[in-house]
């Protein structure tokens, strides 16, 4: 199994003046499945090229189990990557494409059929071989995709927005599939994704990536619980980020006084409250409990979504449909941040 | 108005001059090839001109010519669009003038690029002069024969001139349609840059410029002006012996002249429908 890890990784196109991506450091465990997360255009699959070759890097280094690649060309590297529009060749049915990387390496022809045949009947497309891909649908295209790139037994794979082409009941089918492969092929996975779900149900880790700059790079739950910024907590869908000021484990909002758990990182000083909807409480506490009105109650199957207003601040919670002990818009309630779910961003 | 009305009407302007002059021209060819000129008292159908058309020593090595002129200068014309097309798409500084100058003769008539070929490379042409006055041969005639040469590389230089630029910027949209990204798989996948080229770009460009290349090849077997200008008098290419065939003062070789025009027309009619159809089937297979 292979280590990946990106130092200072630069990378400027010929003729731009802003960096695509800008001193990248990252490591990614052997074996491990990693979300490159972020909007369109943040420099995903730039960093996805420089670790597979395929673009120069500009600046910083690509290493692999310690050892640095940045001159090592790409059909040396073990790398595959899958891309979002699935790229069959157009010219060669099903099997000739999934067996194209061991023909580029001269494997005997019985163990290339051999070889093809296994990995089209893990994709579930055994008998396909003879298909032209024009004939396959989008999920068909991708999971051929997906066998050329596994036949050959890569050290590593890179996947270009895998799912972002696919219909939503494909979609789940397909996570499971990637799922399935990274289990049984053990292989280092990078997972490129815009979409915030997706990274959390798929990925170990998370590096979200905004304008070329990696700006937080943990397990999926930190980001819902201990987002490094407000743009981070609002791009994994956290509305309630109040204005506040700390003194000690005292925040002082325009909602009153809540009293926040010890020993979280940031200062004394002006912060931003941040709580997940889903945290907050419709009830009296004893403490960090305060009177609201609801302005609106959105029932959405199983979850029931509040917003209120205290003082100014429109708060967003969302709770269990069963539970609610029935409150319509237009009702005073007590709503409790509990101490333990508030995380602070220092301003 | 219907629709059908509106479309004869539009189309009849110009079906009409395509019937009367070219099936027309080509029906008194053909009558006349077969030997039925009633103007001069030559009634019979009969088959003799194709007969000492395929007995003639020069024909056929007029039709040997003219095949290796326009196969060779196809072929070349595909190569080199491909090279150069692949030069194209990278950026280099200078690219603009290069592309420029590239282009520049898709706009030139065949037969002022053939003029100034004679002008510069002939043996009393300019480089030939410019060669002996810099004592580098010794006597004009020391230049080496490079118009009316045996091989017709004159002739050949002259359509490529013309046709590699032509073909170039087909090569060049179909390259630029498909991207990077087709090619950057292939190396992930453990293509060499050679083996990249090989089964990735080439089986997508050659579809691609196979109408053109048919193209290039009628042209080539059937054009008149540059061999003229720039071929020997014998043995000469297919078009311009018919020509000469048909202004001899002894009408009597006109029905030859005319069997040599009907072949041409019909070699290359072949040669159009053998090329759809490994076209048909080229595209099948996707
Ligand atoms: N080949 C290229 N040449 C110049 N600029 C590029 C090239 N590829 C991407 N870019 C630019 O680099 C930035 C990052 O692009 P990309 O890595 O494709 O983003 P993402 O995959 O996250 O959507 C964008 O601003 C994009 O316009
Ligand atoms: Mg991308």
């Amino acid at each position: 199994m292979t280590s990946i890890t990106l130092r200072k990784l630069c990378k400027t196109y010929e003729g731009s003046k802003h960096p695509a991506v800008e001193n990248f450091d990252l490591e990614i465990e052997p074996g491990e499945l990693v979300a490159f997360l972020g909007p369109s255009g943040c420099g995903k699959t730039t960093t996805l090229k420089m670790i597979a070759g395929l673009h120069s890097v500009t600046r910083g280094d690509v290493l692999f189990n310690g050892v640095r690649v940045n001159d090592i060309k790409p059909e040396r590297r073990e790398v595959v990557m899958v891309y979002q529009n699935y790229l069959l060749f157009p010219y060669m049915n099903v099997a000739e494409n999934v067996g194209f990387g061991l023909r580029m390496r001269k494997t005997p022809k019985d163990e290339t059929d051999r070889r093809v045949a296994e990995i089209l009947k893990l994709v579930q497309l055994e008998g396909y071989g003879h298909r032209s891909s024009a004939q396959l649908s989008g999920g068909q295209k991708q999971r051929v995709a997906l066998a050329r790139a596994l036949v050959i037994r890569p050290k590593i794979l890179l996947l270009d927005e895998p799912l972002a082409n696919l219909d939503a009941h494909l979609r789940d089918e397909m996570r499971d599939l990637i799922l399935d492969i990274h289990k049984k092929f053990e292989v280092t996975t990078v997972f490129v994704t815009h979409d915030q779900e997706e990274a959390v149900l798929l990925a170990d880790r998370i590096a979200l990536i905004f304008d070329g700059k990696l700006v937080q790079y943990s397990h999926s739950k930190d980001f819902y619980e201990k987002p490094a910024s407000e743009r981070i907590s609002r791009f994994f869908g956290n509305g309630n980020i109040i204005e506040g000021t700390k003194a000690g484990t005292t925040v002082t909002t325009g909602s009153g006084a809540f009293q926040v758990r010890p020993g979280l990182p940031a200062a004394d000083g002006p912060v931003q409250l941040v709580i997940r909807p889903e945290s907050i409480r419709l009830s009296r506490e004893e403490s960090n409990s305060f009177k609201a009105l609801i302005l609106k109650k959105i029932y959405m199957g199983t979850y029931t979504r509040y917003c209120f207003e205290a003082d100014g601040h429109i708060w967003d919670t969302t709770t269990e449909s069963n539970e609610i002990p029935g409150y319509e818009a237009g009702d005073s309630a007590w709503f409790t941040l509990p101490q333990d779910k508030i995380w602070l961003i220092e301003r | 108005m219907t629709k059908r009305t509106t479309i004869v009407l539009l189309l009849f302007p110009t079906i009409s001059v395509l019937v009367l002059l070219f099936l027309g021209g080509l029906a008194m060819g053909l009558m006349q090839s077969f030997g039925y000129m009633p103007l001069i008292g030559m009634n019979d159908f009969n088959i003799d001109a194709y007969g000492s058309l395929f007995g003639d020593q020069e024909f056929l090595l007029s039709l040997a010519l003219t095949l290796w002129i326009s196969i060779s200068s196809t072929l070349l014309t595909m190569v080199l669009a491909i090279i150069t097309a692949l030069a194209f798409r990278k950026t280099f500084s200078g690219k603009r003038i290069a592309n420029f100058l590239y282009q520049f003769p898709i706009t030139i008539p065949h037969i002022v690029i053939a003029v100034g070929t004679l002008l510069v490379f002939s043996q009393s042409g300019m480089a030939a002069r410019f060669a002996h006055q810099a004592g580098l041969i010794a006597d004009q005639n020391q230049f080496p024969v490079v118009v009316s040469d045996k091989l017709g590389l004159g002739i050949i230089y002259v359509y490529l001139w013309k046709q590699i630029p032509f073909v170039g910027v087909i090569v060049l949209s179909i390259l630029q349609a498909m991207g990077n990204n087709y090619e950057e798989l292939a190396r992930s996948l453990g293509a060499s840059k050679w083996q990249a080229f090989r089964h990735v770009l080439l089986p997508t460009i050659i579809p691609g410029i196979l109408p053109a290349s048919i193209i290039c090849f009628s042209f080539t077997f059937g054009s008149y002006e540059v061999p003229f200008l720039l071929g020997r008098p014998y043995p000469t290419v297919i078009s311009v012996l018919a020509m000469r065939l048909y202004q001899d003062v002894d009408l009597n070789a006109r029905p030859q002249a005319m069997a040599t025009a009907v072949f041409m027309a019909a070699f290359i009619s072949i040669m159009v429908v053998l090329y759809k159809r490994l076209l048909g089937k080229m595209s099948g297979r996707r």
